[in-house]
Parts: C-alpha cells; structure tokens; sequence
C-alpha cells in the first residue's frame, strides 16, 4: 500500500501543526517525512497501514467537522490546523483520540529522524557543562 | 567490552556479532535457491528461549538450526533514532497491538535476538511465590522447582555478566527513583542486567551500539554459531512438519523486511530428533495451529504485564539521555498491589509521543527535555486473554484489563505522581483521558485517585507476554507436558514463555532463559540415551 501525493502533503500539514517548524531555537524540518511514510506503508501490516492512512484522511478532513471550515488541513491557516489537532487528541470518541495519538507518535518518529533536531532536543552539551562544574566544585 | 577477534575472513571482528564461522548464517533477504537441509534438532525462534535452547544442545553435541524471521541486526548498524530499529527490527513495524475494550501497543522484537535486541536486558530469577503456585495450582510439581532451576539461573548470570547498574552510569532518572522510594521506606534497588561495559547511553530500547548489552544477538547466537550450529535468518516458518503424531522438521519461507513480494525460496529443514518452537507467546499457538495441532487450550490463558508511564517536568536537570535505560526498580508492592515501580529513560521521539498537547505547548516541553523524567509501573494484571489466527494468518490477540487491574495501576500511578513532586517535580503527565493532561501541584494527585476504570481512559503498552500454550500434565487444560513436548506430538517442544501457566510480576528473560535452558537440557539427555538405546 502507498500514499498518494495529497495524502502526503495532508500529512506534512497535519505534522506541522503538532511540531511547529519552529519554536525556542529547535527548528523542525521535514525532509524525512516523505521516505519514512513511503518505509512505513511498506513495512506495517495491510491493516496497520490502513489505519495510518485513516488518520491521515482524519487529519486531512478534521477542519470541515470539527471547525466547520470549508478546506482541508492544508488550506487552512496555521493556528486552525493547531486548533483542529488541538480537538482530534483530546476528542472524546475513543477511536479519533487513537487515531490522532497514532498519527502524533509516528510523525515523532519520523521527525525525529533529523540528526540536528535530536541534538538540539538533548542539549548534550549542557550535561557536560555540569559535570565539568562539579568536577571543579570537588577539585576546588 | 568489545572484543577485537580475527575472523575466518580475516577481517578485525570489534564485536560478537562479527565473530562465527562465515558460513553458519544464511540470510533468508539474499537467498536465491530453495534450501533443504538436515539437523538433530530445528529450533524456531532466537529469542531469550531459542537462543539459550540452541545453544544448550550444540554444547550437547547436536546439530542444531535456528531459524528467526526477521533480520540479523549488527551492533554496527545500530543506529540511534527510534524508527531505524522499529521499522527493521520489531513486528509489524511496532504497529501491534492488543485488542479488547481497549487497544494496546505490542511491542515485540523481529529479529535475530528477538525482543532482546530493544529490552533493557533486566534479569529476576522467577519468585519462589510463582513456582509455588505453578506447582501446586497447575500441577508442574517439581519439573519447575528452584532447586531444579537454580544451576540454570547460575550459569546465565556467569555467561552473560549479570550485575546491578554501576553507580557511574546510574544517571538522574534512575538515582532519583531510588532517593524517593528511601524517603518512603519503599525498598528499591538499582536493576540487575546482563551487560559487560555499559556506557550509559540508554539506548538499550534502540539496541546497544557497543555491543554491551547481552542481547541474544550478541552472545548466544553467535557463540552457538561458532560450536557449530547454523542460523536461518529472514525465514519464515511455515509449520512444523508432523508425521505419523512425530516432528520432523519446519517448511519455511524467505522474508524481507522492505519487499513484501520478493521471491520467496522454500526452506526446509528436517529434524532428527526434535523440533523446538520459541517463537514467543503470540507466534508459538498459531505456529502450533499451522502444524495441525487442535488442543482447544492452545491460544488460552494469555497474560501480560501491561506497563503504564509517568513523565514528569524536574527543577533540576534529569538527562535522561545518560544512564541505564532502565536502571532502578521496587518491587515492594509486587505481592501487596500486583506492581513493580521501574524507571524507563525514553528516547525524545518516545517522549514526544507521551507528551501531552500539540504545537507550542509541546515544543515547549521538548524544549525542557534535560529536565524530564519518566518512571513506569510494570502491572501484573490478573485479566486473561486470548491468541488467535485472524483473516490473513495475522495474529490477533485480546485483552481486557480487569476492574481490580485499574484500580491497582491507578494506585501506582498516585504513587509515582506523589513520589515525582515530593522529588521536585514542577509538572507530572499523568496520561489518563478525563483528568487534566498537566498537573502541577501534588494536591491535584487526589484527582488520580477517582480516575475512570475504564481501559480507553489509560495509555498501557505490553511488553511481557505469557501463557497461550501453558505447562501441565493434563492434556484437557494445557497443551505442553512436563517434559515440555506438546500433548499431540511427539519431539516437538515448546520452550518460550507460552508455556508459563501465569504471569510473573518481574521481568521475565532471565526465566524464560532458565526454563529453555532447563528443558534443552532434559531433551538433549533424553535424545542421548535413546540413541544408546
């Protein structure tokens, strides 16, 4: 099973609503996303797959029946597409919060395939920091 | 620590997984010709039990196959983020799970190694409360005794370097759980795990990049490669070959991981003596189903440890980027509540995913990511489910967690949540659907006390998995025999943790590895004097 195009880009829509492109330094970018959905729908279960692809189609849809907005995720702004993800993981109908927390956990991993964003999440750096600080703190 | 060996191709093996006999593998993704081949024993699955199970009868002086679906993952190929391991090494893409009034996610390795691969390699010798049980409530006697089981759990421990975390790669997440069971008088202790030279890195989930931790992957499949046996990876089995009430070998099929429609190429392996299924609690009852078995018990009386987590935002940082993956537990309310209380250092793409909100919300939290902790509670659920064969030959298993197993997680629950703020926490996730996804005083905790018992309201994943093929001596309530051979054919043995009657409340490899240890054993001395015979 593959996706189509349009279904990747709702995807791609749908994921920057929940990891916006940039917030407190962190930039997220997407350039793993199309390969790994590609992976993905080749890898999982024909049933796996088609859950996936309803949550894409979920997401896609989520401004028409949750904002009675006339366009899909990707045609409507930023802050409704936040709005309407906002509603989808919190939804009250068990298999939507299912569906919207699946399509979140993938695009995790998906996003978090980018080297520089893992990086800039841990901050290695700063435990480093600490540790030579205490290391002075014991030899002083 | 990394050994630097000379291999028969001459290249400079760094680790165990680099060093065997460069003929002993066949890897199923590049076979081009139909194999078929003979052995004493065929053991299907190399997992915790078929791992240890060959490895048992190549010492024996057997002949021995193991045959894995899914690939061989190199410590070299080890790479950090999550999807790289979930897509090639775990069933179903990690896209399992258990259905019942609720779902929850499966995870399963699918790979040379198994679940070792991605667990923190956590070792228990089974309780004496469970051998107890098992002797007198299901009839085992003394075939599972601690006596009969002790030199087994010795020579695992002394093979695989059994040893509680160090103090130096203890890290944050784990030393905090410790310090807060103390102030409470809960016993707690750092976790024993099978590793020689850990880093600390946690990244056990992802599997070890040094090679440190000893997965099967790392020390029995090769070391039962080097005495001789050979390994069928990426192959599929089929079913086991039973003739005339008598196993005599395995048809399977290659795989691929990323070619669904490869060419496949029959494998046939035939047995001499015995064919051993370790192919895991949801694999082994449709394996056995395949193979013509019809015992109406095989598929019954599945149980797990559904585990639940807690996240939590410190005052000070936590990092859980260092340190074991899992490096402190309690088992303090192990026979009082059915929990144990573990430390789990998640990945940030794991975090991600438990991490409540969307957009800035939740880049605000990955934002606090060095000061986030996660602890876990390990459920001994008393619900029993069933495995079962659904359209297509998928596995379909069905679970639903019992009033009295809610009310037990929601008691644990309160307890981490209490235990993170008194550590200073300034914000605790509880995951519960009903209660606010944010909490940030420890007075709002009460509210976990009177959460919904409903399963759709929490987010459990399962990880140990037991029974479905369970132990007894009656051929009416179990489908494996004392002397571990299925009721309805002969010299085919099941040796994984379908046979365990019930669940543990500890972490079950170390006796998964006795127990397959245990009966390879038996069935090597059997197969022997038959043979004098």
């Amino acid at each position: 099973m593959t996706l189509m195009s349009f279904e990747k880009r709702w995807a791609h829509a749908g994921l920057s609503a929940i990891y916006p492109e940039r917030a407190h330094g962190v930039r997220v970018t997407f350039d793993h996303v199309d390969a790994s959905l590609d992976e993905t729908m080749l890898v999982v279960p024909w049933r796996s797959g088609m859950g996936l692809r309803i949550a894409i189609w979920m997401v896609a849809l989520s401004p028409i029946w949750l904002l009675m907005r006339l366009g899909t995720i990707a045609s409507v702004r930023a802050v409704d597409r936040q709005r309407a993800l906002g509603r989808l993981i919190s939804h009250r109908n068990y298999f939507v919060r299912q569906l919207a927390l699946l399509f979140k956990a993938f695009g995790a991993l998906w996003v978090f395939r980018d080297v520089k964003l893992r990086e800039a999440v841990l901050r290695r750096g700063e435990r480093l920091i600490t540790l030579k600080r205490k290391d002075a703190g014991h030899a002083a | 620590m990394p050994r630097d060996e000379e291999t028969e191709s001459g290249v400079k093996a760094r680790y165990a997984d680099e060093s065997y006999p460069v003929d002993s593998w066949v890897d199923g993704e590049t076979v081009t010709n139909d194999i078929d081949e003979s052995f004493d024993f065929v053991v299907v699955g190399t997992g915790a039990a078929g791992a240890v199970a060959a490895h048992t009868l190549t010492c024996a002086g057997f002949s021995v196959a193991m045959v894995e679906e899914g690939p061989w993952i190199k410590t070299r190929e080890v790479g950090e983020d999550v999807y790289g391991v979930f897509k090639r090494g775990m069933r179903d893409g990690a896209t399992q799970a258990i259905e019942g009034r609720a779902f929850m996610p499966l995870l399963q390795g699918r790979a040379v190694g198994g679940s070792t691969l991605v667990n923190s390699a956590i070792a228990w010798r089974t309780p004496a409360d469970v051998l107890h049980d098992w002797s007198k409530d299901f009839g085992l006697g003394d075939t599972l005794s601690e006596e009969a089981l002790a030199p087994h759990f010795d020579a695992l421990e002394r093979d695989l370097s059994v040893k509680s975390v160090d103090d130096d790669v203890l890290g944050e997440n784990n030393a905090s759980l410790l310090v807060e069971a103390d102030k409470r008088a809960i016993q707690a202790n750092a976790i024993k795990r099978y590793e020689k030279g850990c880093r600390g890195e946690a990244r056990c989930l992802t599997g070890c990049p040094h090679g440190a931790k000893q997965g099967m992957n790392v020390s029995y499949v090769p070391w039962s490669l080097a005495k001789g046996a050979r390994l069928f990876s990426s192959c599929r089995v089929d079913k086991v070959i039973v003739e005339n009430g008598r196993a005599i070998g395995v048809l399977a099929t290659t795989t691929h991981v990323f070619r669904a429609r490869a060419t496949r190429k029959r494998v046939h392996l035939r047995a001499r003596h015995g064919v051993f299924v370790a192919a895991s609690t949801i694999q082994t009852p449709n394996v056995l189903r395949r193979s013509g078995l019809r015992s109406r018990d095989i598929g019954e009386h599945f149980q797990a440890h559904p585990g639940i987590a807690c996240g939590g935002v410190m005052s000070s940082p936590v990092h859980m980027e260092f340190g074991a993956s899992q490096g402190a537990e309690s088992t303090h309310f192990r026979k009082t509540d059915r929990f144990k209380l573990e430390t789990i250092s998640m990945p940030p793409e794991l975090c991600a995913a438990r991490m409540p909100g969307i957009g800035t919300e939740l880049m605000d939290k990955l934002d606090r990511y060095p000061n986030v902790a996660v602890w876990a509670v390990q459920l001994r659920a008393e619900a029993k489910g069933t495995v079962r064969k659904g359209w297509g030959g998928r596995d379909v298993v069905n679970l639903t967690l019992t009033k009295n197993d809610l009310t037990r997680a929601r008691t644990a629950l309160g307890l981490m949540a209490r235990m993170m703020f008194d550590h200073g926490a300034e914000e605790i996730w509880p995951g519960v659907y009903g209660l606010p996804s944010v909490m940030t005083s420890a007075d709002q905790v009460a509210l976990i006390d009177d959460a919904p018992l409903d399963p759709r309201a929490y987010s459990f994943v399962a990880t140990h998995l037991f029974g479905a093929s369970r132990m007894g001596p009656d051929p009416r309530s179990s489908v494996v025999g004392l002397d571990f051979a299925t009721h309805e054919a002969k010299n085919l043995f099941v040796v994984d943790s379908s046979v365990f009657p019930t669940n543990l409340g500890v972490n079950p490899q170390h006796s998964i590895m006795a127990i397959a240890r245990c009966a390879a054993e038996r069935v090597a001395a059997n197969a022997k004097r038959s043979a004098v015979a």
